[in-house]
């Protein structure tokens, strides 16, 4: 049992992490929304209603949606684009999909590759090849909509409020109000990246697979501790 | 199940239960 703690800490500790957070984001964002609430004159709702309110889901699924784009846009752009120094980057004569020897696909996969790995080029093949890439663009597409739905009735409930007409999804997602939520996101995590990926050229953290080893030179590209 | 297994799976379902009610409830006007 120990061990099995300690060989999945990461993936535990960030999921803790999370549903602790998440907990926490509804409990404040319930207190703020009946401050509001009493603000207008009107009455406050219950902990389980703002739960199921589309101001609660927009407000993480704006963030879900920036966080899974980042790491989305982070793996296809690593495939092509360089950062001359940093762990994050590949090495610089590894442009591009690299050769099935270097990726250990088809005759070149060891009998303890994935099975779709072992395969010839075909379907299966190529699907297991982006998996990764397909699976955290889906979810950020799909939370980007979901996004856009719950903001949609968020933006028309204060559009009601203040006795304006109402959007339609098509007018929402063209909206001043759809492009800030997303927006806010989008650049604190393209900084986020930039500056990890530039940082790690010349910083370190020593023991981290993030940080090259705190020996290794500057120029040093691809290099995890 | 291995522990990677599990929280694989873990993960998958969080998710996919997260999509799924913030979409009905934005389609539901909630």
């Amino acid at each position: 049992m120990r061990r099995l703690a300690r060989e999945n800490s990461l993936g535990l500790v960030f999921l803790a992490l999370f549903l602790v957070a998440l907990v926490l984001q509804a409990v404040a964002g319930h207190a703020a929304y009946d401050d509001e609430q009493a603000a207008h004159g009107e009455p406050g709702i219950s902990l389980w209603t703002y739960v199921s309110s589309s101001a609660f889901a927009v407000s993480v699924m704006e963030n879900w949606q920036s966080e899974y784009l980042q790491f989305t846009l982070f793996i296809v752009l690593t495939v092509w684009l360089f950062q001359r120094g940093s762990p994050e980057s590949k090495e610089l004569d590894a442009r591009g999909r690299e050769s099935d020897e270097r990726q250990r696909v088809g005759r070149h996969a060891g009998s303890d590759s994935p099975w779709p790995a072992r395969r010839g080029a075909g379907i299966a093949r190529a699907l297991y090849e982006n998996s990764l890439l397909v699976v955290m663009g889906a979810i950020w597409v799909a939370s980007w909509f979901a996004q856009s739905l719950t903001g949609m009735v968020e933006h028309n409930a204060e559009q009601v409020q203040h006795r304006q007409p109402e959007l339609s999804w098509l007018a929402y997602v063209g909206s001043g109000d759809f492009w800030q939520r997303t927006l806010e996101n989008w650049q604190s995590e393209f900084l986020a990246v930039g500056s990890m990926a530039i940082f790690a050229v010349y910083l370190r953290q020593r023991g981290s697979p993030e940080s090259k080893p705190v020996g290794a030179p500057h120029d040093a590209t691809g290099v995890e501790g | 199940m291995s522990g990677p297994r599990a929280l694989f799976a873990i993960y998958v379902v969080l998710i996919a239960v997260g999509l799924a009610a913030a979409i009905l409830i934005g389609a539901s006007g909630r």
